[in-house]
């Protein structure tokens, strides 16, 4: 899967956007998800993810 | 009190969440600033580090109105990318209008800003555009329907304070959304002065971020801040060019 930039090997088990949050550690940070240029709200984590997707998980850092 | 979109605010100064060196006092300048309104950027979580702290994971944001930057963005798209998506996190949805036009300056691109908020108000966002101190440009963009204006004092990060309070105040005069002095502020008396000139707040961060004392300088700049605004609402003096006598001028047989 291609992630923030960088193709990684995500295991089978990993099926949705929410469990892809858990393997990745970061169900409980403030995180955005975006899958293949579309913006997920937080209803969508359900949303099937496939090893051909490119993600991107962005959050907030500091700035002016 | 002023009003942004549907939200109102009693302080007067936003401050900025970057270049803090350390988390506590970072904290503590929030806390001590008073500020009700903070900024943050957008930017790739690092996936490889997820414990790696977060400021944000210290801050109980819900204490706090949140305002994103589009800062990165060259482009509107960009910025409307940017913006949305911000207001995915659930947390927000006022976006502070950041479109860069020129690295060297990081004076923002007028077009493309202009565009970006286009975009963003049809899609239902609290539009904050960063400006330079252009008096046209902020009169189009309260036509266009811009929530408040936000006109830089001087480059970002210069700390050269306001460098044309002549077009500062054209803009303030002819504003009918709030005004707010963003970047290039270096000291409480340039803070001071955006408010003596009408302006309705301040937005700052490496004034704040980087002084030997950042939790100092937050207390400094609050208090300047309100100062200015008393100082404006109580109605200055105009400048004279000769003396004006503050003593009576008769009665003055006791020094014949």
């Amino acid at each position: 899967m291609f992630i923030n930039g960088t193709t990684i090997e995500i295991p089978e088990t990993v099926g949705t956007i929410q469990e892809l949050l858990i393997y990745l550690k970061l169900q409980d940070k403030m995180v955005i998800v975006e899958q293949n240029g579309v913006i997920l709200q937080k209803e969508d984590y359900s949303q099937v993810v496939k090893s051909t997707d490119t993600i991107e998980i962005v959050t907030f850092v500091g700035g002016g | 009190m002023y009003q942004i979109g549907p939200y109102t605010f009693t302080s007067r100064l936003l401050l900025g969440t970057g270049k803090f060196s350390d988390f506590d006092i970072q904290s503590r300048a929030i806390e001590v600033s008073e500020a009700e309104i903070l900024t943050f950027a957008v930017r790739r979580m690092n996936i490889f580090e997820p414990s790696q702290p977060n400021l944000l994971d210290k801050l109980d944001l819900s204490n706090y109105r949140l305002l994103p930057n589009t800062a990165g963005a060259k482009t509107a798209e960009e910025a409307v990318r940017i913006a949305k998506l911000a207001r995915a996190s659930g947390l927000c949805d006022m976006i502070k209008v950041e479109v860069i036009g020129c690295d060297d300056t990081l004076l923002p691109d007028p077009f493309e800003t202009y565009r970006a908020c286009e975009i963003l108000l049809s899609e239902g966002f609290i539009v904050l555009p960063y400006i330079s101190d252009d008096v046209v440009l902020a009169h189009k963009l309260q036509e266009l329907g811009v929530h408040a204006i936000m006109p830089g004092a001087s480059p970002i990060g210069s700390g050269q304070g306001i460098l044309n309070p002549y077009n500062l105040q054209i803009i303030i005069e002819q504003a009918t959304v709030p005004v707010i002095v963003d970047a290039g502020i270096g000291t409480p008396s340039d803070a001071a002065l955006a408010l003596e000139l009408g302006a309705d707040a301040v937005l700052l961060n490496s004034a704040v971020s980087g002084a030997k004392n950042p939790v100092q300088m937050a207390e400094a700049m609050k208090l300047a801040i309100r100062a200015g605004r008393l100082g404006f609402e109580a109605g200055m003096i105009e400048k004279k060019t000769r003396a004006q006598a503050s003593s009576p001028t008769q009665g003055m047989s006791v020094i014949d």
